[in-house]
């Protein structure tokens, strides 16, 4: 038993190496109070160690601690993305000109920082229910407290309380689903959940509303960390509210977890393994059960509502939840067409996501930062304030919305494909509508920056050369993988195997 | 109806019964009191169930110690009652009240409902042997060794939490 | 054919790109270097258009064999090895031209460069806006010369926004408006073909060689040879092969509904480009709010590409939804005529009335192209080309007007005809261009069209011609208002056309004259691919065309 736990302890560490680097955050805090680089340079050292571990992991598909935790390549594929997320949260946290104002310390911030990246690996990991509850409660924490750091504004008081709440309640649901299931099959592991799902199926009646109305609870859970309607209340005030460098890692480390745990859950749980496969890559969801059209309803409400709710939003940040809640329903049109095809497109279109958003929401920093406003009109005229600046938001808001030559645009084009190959063409209308919804309130900003001019404001606001290089950082790959996305979709495809599921 | 069922129908019923008097006591104190009784009610069906560990470790540690806890700060910070919140009662709240009454009778329909014997045998045998010092130890350190280290983190993450919420009233 | 290892395709489409890294570069104080730089690279750019008039070998069909195309250009672009069900992704990067792209890249060049030359009077940010120019450039020559159509898509939208930019920065006072106006609607036409190409990606299918060529499903009857993987493909030549559909996928067959659905999402695409009534409200708001320049080039280059798309891609691509639907076509192209022209006439705005009477023209194209038979495809594909010179005409005719008078309410002129006789002259020509004057372009290509159409669908060509009346009536009116009359006391001191106004003017004038006169080596260019067009489009049967209406 002690050696076969040794033995799963060497797949686990990664994670033991980020345990480490939280520990050594908030013990370094303690030690090096006046230092203000130690923390955030222990962290970022964890998180690269903890990113190479990860690299190291390729290849094996195995689930370790008695299935509690699946180390494959779609784990390691969202670990990663996750990771990168973090790293470039912790150098915006940095220069963040917001959290130093807050006249706090920051060594716990960047620690909880590290548990948050820890509970979101682990989600991505997660092969057992019990253990995904507990990733998402260790996420959720840690990203309450991150999303009040600052601030002791009451409208930031009101959204850390409205996260908690509404992060509590969807919990809550989520555990009741989880107990049901339980109840039904005996087991909380999900490939143990599979083989007894058709024995409550065809045993027909309230076993099968059972597992349906256990179904849509545990998705409340997952539909919260992804901020999807109806799930989403608390994005849109938790976004504003939050620090901007946190609010970049709920939009895209966070949902990332979520994503990554959504789909292990549905495929592991919900294939049907009796099923006859057609190809390799292909598979059927247990017959019975409407999963599918449940998400594709997700998906259009999270797309439509996060659109149109989005058009009126005058505050940046609070512009860019819901268009956050907006890629949520985009991705998870990926997740409804049920197959690999569709779900190497989700995974694709998270990398695209994180440079993309990230970039934009780094801009948005930016700009607070010196003119010390998010609002959508003091963006006027800063085109010829910040060239530089506005040009490469507006190529992040381009590539939100889709458009060619950009990386967003690879994005669409596999998740629209991977709907019409399985045959979904009215989702993906509504999807290619949304994203024309969608532009119109990107190009509002842009308009704003480059149409508009403000007569009172017109100093050039100057980049440090730290920033310029961010900012580029983020703004080549959301061009070059526009243009030459080989590898991308390579690396996506062949990480789309999941431990457990054909 | 067995002694037993005649019992967890007992424990049940003051379980829900003291839980909604909890939420619906004006007085702090008495919400408390009320919570300690569902407490009490749980460890005996914990022990319904032959979780004997459960049942000592649920009157131990949640209406020893977390209860007394939550009744010190409630006398130290002087609590008196609670204001009300809404008096309203308008549209969102109506149409909230029948879906939940909606949704807890279909809840009914299928738990009392579902005894299929199919279900039943799928069980994990070992679920019985689990209550006890034993089994639950083994089951901690064995298989659910992860999660458990786990909670380790997300407890030590809460502590954090905790220090950086009080720093910020000073 | 290749200049220093790279073809000439690429050069003639990149080379904007490439000037506007030079614009870039360039510090923004030094206006006239930036102006010079993109003159020097739309000249460029103009030779290398001549090079390949001259070059062009007229035999050669196109249309829908790679062999037909000439000046070919192939590489691999995106090649990913397929996972399981997923697929092998390869996109290649194939340019090519046959006769319609020919005749649509001189004009992108001829446009472009007159462009630039209209743009010399831009003061506000030269450099921001000579950039978006040759980005613009580089788009619209992209689309005329992609033979894929993952490349096409690329290009068609990269003009977009630029667009916006140069409308709504350098645009009238209501230019935020109609700026985005022109983008959604472009955006949400370009959503649907992005749906239609994803749907016919997944139709079709080819066999590829380890040295990456293509061979149709169908030689692989002839026995599969070693290292043939059988692909999905966005190559457009492939995706015209019926026998490249696979059986069971979702465009194969012919006049299935979804090969309708398809072929409809395609149209609305191409046909808020050009735009076909109901699509054309775009049009009057983003005409009337562009600075001159950038008229021009939407009138002069950017409609065509609505046109050109359907006769690139929806006719062979989907010759039977064609048929289907062409007395449809042929309908909204006489409504756009007539309706167009209706409007026009209603107009006291010069510019708002030269946009609809684009309206008007790009119908006449539209019927000639339903029309299903050579005379009035050459008839669409030349009124093409003689509507983007004569609009460009238009346009900087009102341009000339508007810098000296800074209105352009029609009712306001009158008598200028002594004030400024070279402006006169030169509006003259554009105008009786316009409306078809016998020994000017327009006549010739009209008169194609309509006779084309008539043979196909009479009655409908015969309501149609009566836009002929209309069009001479709003013109003639027009010179009449503008020249004719007395002269106001406010207008007397407007100055006539300065040497770079009467150049451009007389570039195009001189274009005009020639082709109505001497058509034939436009004609020539077109003539084997448009053959090759009206055969594919009669292959097809079909029960369901409405002849004789």
């Amino acid at each position: 038993m002690a050696s076969h736990m040794l033995k799963d302890a060497a797949l686990f560490l990664p994670e033991i190496a980020l345990t480490v680097t939280i520990l050594a955050a908030i013990v370094a805090d303690l030690i090096f109070r006046r230092v203000r680089a130690v923390v955030p340079g222990i962290v970022l050292a964890g998180l690269i160690a903890t990113g190479f571990l990860v690299l190291g992991q390729q290849g094996s598909s195995v689930a370790i601690f008695s299935s509690m935790i699946a180390v494959d390549a779609f784990a390691v594929y969202f670990k990663l993305v996750i990771l990168l997320a973090a790293v470039v949260v912790v150098v915006f946290s940095f220069g963040s000109a917001e959290l130093q104002t807050g006249g706090r310390k920051l060594g716990e911030y960047y620690a909880l920082l590290a548990a948050a990246v820890l509970g979101m690996m682990l989600m991505a990991g997660a092969n057992n229910l019990l253990m995904m509850y507990l990733a998402l409660e260790l996420s959720s924490i840690s990203s309450y407290l991150l999303s009040g750091y600052t601030r002791e504004a009451a409208d930031s008081s009101e959204a850390s309380l409205k996260y908690v709440i509404y992060g509590a309640l969807s919990s809550g649901l989520m555990l009741y689903g989880i107990s049901i299931l339980y109840g039904l099959t005996g087991s909380l592991d999900l490939a143990t959940i599979n083989h007894i799902v058709p024995v409550v199926i065809s045993a027909g009646g309230p076993p099968l509303y059972g597992l349906l109305i256990a179904g849509i609870l545990t998705l409340a859970g997952f539909g919260y960390k992804i901020s999807a309607v109806p799930f989403h209340f608390w994005a849109p005030d938790v976004y504003e509210g939050a620090p901007i460098t946190i609010t970049a890692f709920l939009a895209v480390a966070s949902k990332a977890g979520g994503f990554a745990m959504l789909i292990r859950f549905l495929k592991v749980t919900f294939f049907d393994a009796t099923g006859v496969m057609a190809a390799a890559g292909t598979w059927e969801a247990v017959r019975g059960l409407r999963w599918v059209d449940l998400v594709a309803i997700l998906s259009v409400l999270s797309m439509t509502v996060g659109n149109l709710t989005a058009i009126w939003q005058n505050n940046l940040k609070r512009l860019l939840a819901y268009s956050s809640i907006a890629h949520a329903g985009y991705m998870l049109m990926g997740v409804a067409v049920l197959n690999d095809e569709g779900i190497a497109a989700v995974m694709l279109y998270f990398v695209i996501y994180l440079f993309m958003n990230l970039g934009a929401f780094y801009a948005v920093m930016l700009i607070a930062d010196k003119t010390g406003s998010e609002d959508i009109d003091d963006y006027k005229g800063l085109g010829s304030r910040a060239p530089f600046l506005a040009v490469a938001l507006a190529i992040f808001l381009i590539s939100l919305s889709g458009l060619p030559p950009t990386a967003g645009f690879i994005g669409k084009l596999y998740l629209f494909a991977a709907l019409i190959n399985k045959g979904w063409i009215w989702l993906a209308i509504v999807g290619a509508l949304n994203s024309v919804i969608a532009l119109y309130y990107y190009v509002r900003v842009i308009r704003n920056m480059f149409l508009r001019t403000d007569e009172q404001q017109s100093a050039p606001l100057s980049l440090s050369g730290m920033q310029m290089t961010m900012v580029l950082a983020l703004l080549v790959p959301t061009l070059l993988f526009g243009l030459y996305f080989g590898p991308l979709v390579q690396l996506a495809q062949a990480s789309v195997r999941i431990f457990g599921a054909p | 109806m067995t002694a037993e069922s005649l019992a967890f129908f007992f424990l049940a019923a003051f379980a829900v019964s003291t839980a909604i008097l909890m939420v619906l006591q004006r007085n702090p104190v008495m919400s408390a009191i009320c919570m300690i009784g569902t407490f009490f009610s749980l460890a005996g069906l914990y022990l319904l169930l032959h979780a004997q560990l459960l049942a000592v470790l649920q009157v131990v540690i949640y209406t020893g110690a977390i209860m007394v806890l939550v009744l010190f700060v409630i006398m130290l910070l002087n609590l008196g009652d609670e204001a009300r919140l809404r008096e309203r009662y308008d549209l969102a709240m109506g149409v909230g009240t029948v879906l939940a009454a909606g949704f807890v009778v279909e809840l009914f329909f299928i738990l009392f409902y579902s005894g299929d014997p199919a279900l039943r045998a799928s069980m994990d045998p070992r679920a019985a042997a689990l209550g006890t010092v034993e089994g639950m130890g083994g089951a901690l350190f064995g298989r659910f060794v992860l999660p458990f280290e786990m909670t380790s983190v997300l407890l030590l993450v809460a502590v954090v939490g905790a220090v950086v919420l009080a720093k910020r009233k000073g | 054919m290749e200049i220093f290892g790279i073809g000439i395709l690429s050069w003639v489409t990149f080379l904007p790109v490439l000037g506007m890294v030079i614009v870039l570069a360039l510090p923004k104080e030094r206006r006239d270097v930036i102006r010079w730089t993109s003159l020097a690279v739309a000249a460029v750019q103009v030779v290398l258009a001549v090079v390949l008039f001259l070059r062009f070998d007229r035999s050669f069909a196109g249309i829908n064999t790679e062999a037909g195309m000439q000046f070919l250009e192939k590489g691999r672009w995106i090649d990913v090895s397929g996972v399981a069900l997923v697929g092998r992704l390869h996109i290649e990067y194939l340019l090519g031209i046959d006769g319609i792209s020919m005749v649509m890249v001189l004009l992108t060049a001829l446009i472009s460069f007159i462009a630039v030359i209209s743009s010399w009077t831009i003061d506000k940010s030269v450099k921001g806006y000579f950039a978006l120019l040759l980005l613009l450039d580089t788009g619209m020559m992209g689309v005329f010369v992609a033979l894929d159509f993952f490349l096409f898509y690329v290009f068609w939208e990269l003009m977009l926004l630029p667009m916006y930019f140069l409308i709504g920065v350098w645009g009238g006072p209501r230019r935020e408006y109609a700026a985005i106006k022109f983008f959604l609607y472009t955006l949400l036409g370009s959503v649907l073909m992005l749906l239609a190409m994803i749907a016919l990606y997944f139709s079709v299918s080819v066999y590829l060689d380890p040295a990456g060529g293509m061979h149709a499903l169908s030689e692989a009857a002839a026995g599969i040879r070693t290292g043939w993987e059988k692909v999905h493909t966005f190559n457009m030549l492939a995706m015209m092969d019926p026998a490249n559909y696979e059986a069971g996928s979702l465009l194969a067959g012919i006049n299935t509904s979804w090969r309708y659905l398809a072929y409809i999402a395609l149209f609305i695409g191409f046909a808020i480009k050009v735009p076909i009534f109901p699509f054309h409200t775009w049009l009057p708001d983003a005409h009337v709010e562009a600075p001159t320049p950038i008229s021009v080039i939407l009138a002069g280059v950017l409609l065509k590409m609505g046109t050109y798309g359907m006769l690139r891609i929806s006719f062979p691509m989907f010759p039977d939804a064609m048929r289907h639907y062409a007395w449809e076509l042929a309908l909204l192209g006489v409504i756009s005529m007539v309706y167009g022209a209706l409007v026009a006439m209603a107009q006291t705005d010069f510019k708002k009335l030269i946009a609809y009477s684009s309206v008007s023209h790009m119908g006449i194209v539209v019927l000639g192209m339903s029309s299903m038979n050579t005379l009035g495809l050459t008839g669409a594909v030349f009124q093409m080309f003689n509507h983007g010179v004569i609009t460009a005409m238009l346009f900087l005719v009102v341009g000339v007007i508007y810098d000296r008078a800074h209105t352009r309410g029609l009712n306001e002129f009158g008598g200028l005809m002594n004030q400024m006789p070279r402006y006169a002259g030169a509006m003259t020509v554009a105008f009786f261009a316009a409306l078809g004057l016998p020994g000017l372009s327009g006549f010739i290509s009209e008169m194609f069209s309509l006779f084309g159409a008539f043979q196909t669908f009479p009655i409908l060509t015969a309501i149609g011609a009566v836009t002929i009346v209309l069009t001479a009536g709003y013109m003639l009116w027009v010179l009449q208002r503008v020249f004719l009359g007395a002269l106001p006391d406010k207008w007397k001191g407007l100055t006539d056309m300065n040497g770079r106004e009467t150049f451009m003017l007389a570039v195009l004038g001189a274009v005009v004259l020639f082709c109505g006169i001497y058509p034939a080596p436009i004609l020539n260019l077109m003539t084997s691919s448009l053959n090759h067009l009206a055969a594919i489009l009669a292959q097809v049967p079909s029960a369901t065309l409405l002849s004789g209406m």
